[in-house]
């Protein structure tokens, strides 16, 4: 073996132990929540250039970059862990993306996710409690009493901000949780725009 | 280009002011009108990159292009002039006197080759990009980036602060080594403006 083949040989060997050694994943699936804007995943991770501006301007701090750790594509891409801290939904973040990898949008033009109720955590499905802190936080109106007296979301019309799995007062896991589904994101048109 | 030191230095110290200005800014309730973001969208790399991997060119990025114009009628000046991280590595240089402590090594040249390196990872990832879902890494060679995350993260302060002190070391090694974004300025304003310049002749 010559040098140059068993330095490439050690090169790519030792990229490959340090992606085992970590459990980084390398595909872009939609695990993470985008704040409000951000257009495909697909595209996402590469018109975002990772410059912070998103972070420096959340002014409740909700947005922090991906580890390396949770996904080697999404390094350093804003995200939301709304258990943490849910979106206030300002909006201030799409204002200053300076890619467009986070649109400017309007309230009705984006979905992050959405909200799901857990009847085996949730204080007021298991316990007949008076909690309904979700339906006093949500921002747009999204959970709501049902026939039984217990919180339901709508699906329509929550955007999957994460309040509610802030503010949910369960220990813990939280009792609403956002999921990434029916998401509500801009698709960029390949080649077309060129 | 050095003919006009000082004159360099006070567009320096106005980028490096409007840079942090921008900065400040950037917080709630920011005016839409106010173009915080200035300095990314007037980088070429980011634009080059950008398009290249996603095949759409936002609208968001023109400044990029006029600065490449820019590039082309008056050289290599983004790098000298208005680039915040060179100015900051300039303005400590000076302030620090460098040339009093004589602690000045000469660059090596072999190191020169790190920034195609870097340059050209970025552009095979991009191109790349299109087929195979690749990371994405160089972002964090990107001056711009650098310098903005170090301000909102304390843990990039510590690349940023390490560019600083190498630079006062060798003078401008984080400029003639590793910056890909300033390589492409050279491939554009002096390598591209040289061949446009012969082929007018």
């Amino acid at each position: 073996m010559k040098r140059k083949e068993f330095l490439k040989f050690i090169g790519v060997g030792g990229w490959l132990l340090f992606l085992r050694k970590n459990k980084i994943k390398i595909s872009p699936k939609n695990q993470f929540i985008r704040p409000p804007g951000a257009i495909e995943e697909d595209f996402f991770i590469y018109m975002c250039i990772r410059c912070g501006k998103c972070v420096k301007i959340c002014p409740t701090k909700c947005l922090k970059p991906v580890p390396i750790n949770k996904g080697i594509l999404e390094w350093g891409t804003p995200y939301i862990i709304p258990r943490e801290k849910g979106c206030i939904l300002c909006l201030e973040c799409g204002k200053v993306c300076p890619t467009g990898a986070i649109e400017n949008v309007k309230f009705n033009e984006f979905k992050m996710g959405n909200a799901e109720i857990d009847p085996k955590k949730c204080l007021v499905w298991l316990e007949n409690k008076v909690c309904f802190v979700c339906m006093e936080v949500c921002p747009v109106g999204a959970v709501y009493k049902n026939i039984n007296g217990k919180p339901v979301v709508d699906k329509k019309i929550c955007v999957g901000c994460g309040q509610c799995e802030q503010n949910c007062p369960v220990i813990g896991e939280s009792a609403i949780k956002v999921k990434i589904i029916d998401v509500k994101r801009k698709k960029l048109k390949r080649r077309e725009n060129v | 280009m050095y003919k006009n030191f000082t004159k360099r230095y006070f567009s320096q110290l106005f980028f490096i002011f409007l840079f942090f200005y921008f900065f400040k800014k950037t917080s709630f309730g920011i005016s839409e009108k106010l173009p915080v973001n200035l300095f990314f969208r007037m980088d070429i790399l980011m634009t080059v990159f950008t398009t290249l991997s996603t095949l759409y060119f936002s609208i968001l990025l023109l400044p990029s292009l006029f600065i490449l114009f820019m590039l082309i009628l008056f050289g290599n000046f983004f790098c000298y002039w208005l680039c915040p991280v060179g100015g900051i590595i300039d303005i400590t240089n000076i302030l620090l006197l460098r040339k009093k402590w004589k602690i000045r090594i000469k660059n090596p040249i072999f190191l020169h080759k790190i920034k195609i390196l870097i340059f050209s990872g970025i552009l095979l990832t991009a191109l790349i990009s299109n087929f195979v879902k690749i990371p994405f890494l160089f972002w964090i060679f990107d001056p711009f980036v650098i310098i903005t995350r170090s301000l909102v993260f304390k843990k990039m302060l510590l690349v940023f602060l390490l560019i600083i002190f190498i630079s006062i070391l060798i003078p401008r090694f984080w400029c003639n080594n590793i910056c890909p974004l300033g390589y492409l300025n050279y491939l554009i304003g002096v390598k591209l403006r040289n061949k446009i310049k012969k082929l007018k002749r």
